[in-house]
């Protein structure tokens, strides 16, 4: 116990600082690497920079797909979450009167751009015909056609008819198709991405094939499992080709990490391929 | 470039296209990366090219740099992941370069004017080095990273990837054997 405090007690000193041993280690000569290694590598480190400025695409750049693919993910769950709310609750995805408001905006954008592009002397002085779908007349300014248009529509939406909200069903019927039309596309790139494993996995590919799909590959961890599955396939050329790359794009990832997720066997193994 | 502008900074604005930034921060930590090297492997001219993958690794990530720990911190686990992948390419222990000694060591202006004490000096510093090379490697590497990159046990732990308690365990083993073997004179 006295020895432990005793041990406490000169690391502390220690690292107080300025103590005879790093004084003594300090007094030793402070080598520095050799002139032509730092033209080197400062040339280098300047090279780099101005590669990039003359629009070489930097090596380690995420791939421009990752935030379309992101937004397009994020729409899609929160479609999905409405819809399922809705189904929940019985509630309409959109309110009865709103849908018929962009099915009458469609109908007044129809008729003020064939009346702006007619020969009619109306458009000549500036007054546009705006029809209603019943058959109403609006008239307004050319500039403000539109915007009158549709606070006419919300004035009209308290005295809307069963028949009116019929026909908010083919709007949201084009809703639903295109919800299932993303759905379909993230199944079909999800299905891309667990095929390339199955079939490395079966040994009928060589590595150019299963070149990383960037929309599919999210982390270090999937890289990982890539190099691993090759080399379980017996791919090992290419995994080691995987490996090398994985580890110059990720210098910081360290090695124990990569043994943790490789393997220590695989690790050594892939270190003396 | 200002001094008082941070490693991380620096950094960041190096992989903004700042060349500048990258010198200042290259003359800043040169000596004491190339001495931890070269301390770890003893041979001037491994010392030498893994110093300068180390720089070419840092260059080739300015891209995907974030300010996450200090910046010393990521330039060590750099070095020591160089080290350790050389190590096990080679897959035997590095062999000690006799060329690199201690016995030109710059001599301080009072030192000169008094041989005696010279003499001594330069007795500690050669029994040192001697001392340093006995260390194992884990006790050694710890030792130089608080010498040379001025860290604290839990940036020491964190550049390694151990636990703080380790660190501390291996600097104690480090120091009282340095001491020792300097108080065996």
């Amino acid at each position: 116990m006295t020895n432990n405090n005793q041990n406490d007690k000169e690391l502390n000193d220690y690292l107080d600082g300025d103590s005879d041993l790093s004084k003594a280690y300090r007094g030793q000569n402070n080598v520095e690497p050799s002139v032509q290694l730092d033209e080197k590598i400062l040339s280098a480190a300047k090279k780099a920079v101005s590669n990039n400025r003359h629009g070489e695409k930097p090596r380690y750049h995420k791939s421009p797909w990752t935030l379309p693919v992101s937004i397009a993910a994020m729409i899609t769950l929160s479609v999905s979450l409405v819809v399922t709310m809705q189904q929940e609750t019985g509630q309409p995805l959109i309110s009865e009167p709103e849908v018929e408001m962009f099915d009458s905006a469609a109908v007044i954008e129809e008729s003020a751009m064939s009346v702006m592009t007619s020969k009619d002397d109306s458009s000549v002085t500036g007054e546009v015909e705006l029809k209603q779908s019943n058959g109403r007349r609006v008239d307004a300014p050319a500039s403000a056609a539109l915007g009158a248009a549709a606070d006419f529509y919300r004035a009209e939406e308290k005295t809307e008819t069963p028949q009116a909200r019929m026909k908010a069903l083919p709007a949201k019927k084009m809703m639903l198709k295109e919800k299932a039309r993303s759905d379909s596309e993230i199944i079909e790139k999800r299905q891309y991405s667990d095929d390339k494993i199955k079939v490395i996995e079966a040994g009928q590919t060589g590595f150019d094939e299963i070149e990383l799909d960037a929309m599919t590959i999210q982390s270090e961890s999937d890289e990982l499992k890539i190099i691993k599955k090759l080399w379980d396939a017996g791919e090992f050329a290419a995994a080691k080709e995987a490996f090398n790359k994985f580890k110059t794009e990720y210098p910081d990832i360290s090695e124990e990490s990569i043994k943790d997720s490789l393997g220590t066997n695989v690790y050594d193994e892939l270190l003396e391929f | 470039m200002d001094n008082d502008v941070s490693d991380e900074s620096l950094m960041m604005s190096y992989a903004s296209g700042d060349t500048a930034a990258f010198e200042t921060l290259y003359l800043r930590h040169k000596g004491p990366v190339y001495r931890y090297v070269l301390n770890l492997c003893r041979n001037e001219a491994i010392a030498e090219e893994l110093f300068q993958e180390v720089w070419m690794k840092l260059i080739n990530s300015r891209e995907r740099y974030e300010v996450k720990a200090k910046f010393t911190t990521y330039l060590y686990k750099l070095a020591h992941n160089q080290f350790i992948d050389h190590y096990r390419k080679q897959n035997v222990r590095i062999v000690v370069d006799q060329s690199v000694e201690v016995d030109e060591v710059e001599q301080e202006p009072l030192q000169r004017n008094n041989p005696e004490k010279q003499t001594q000096t330069n007795q500690t510093i050669n029994k040192l080095s001697e001392l340093l090379q006995s260390l194992p490697n884990e006790q050694q590497e710890v030792f130089i990273l608080r010498e040379e990159a001025g860290m604290s046990v839990p940036e020491i732990a964190e550049t390694l990837g151990i636990n703080q308690e380790a660190a501390k365990s291996r600097l104690r083993y480090a120091i009282n054997k340095l001491r020792a073997g300097l108080n065996d004179e």
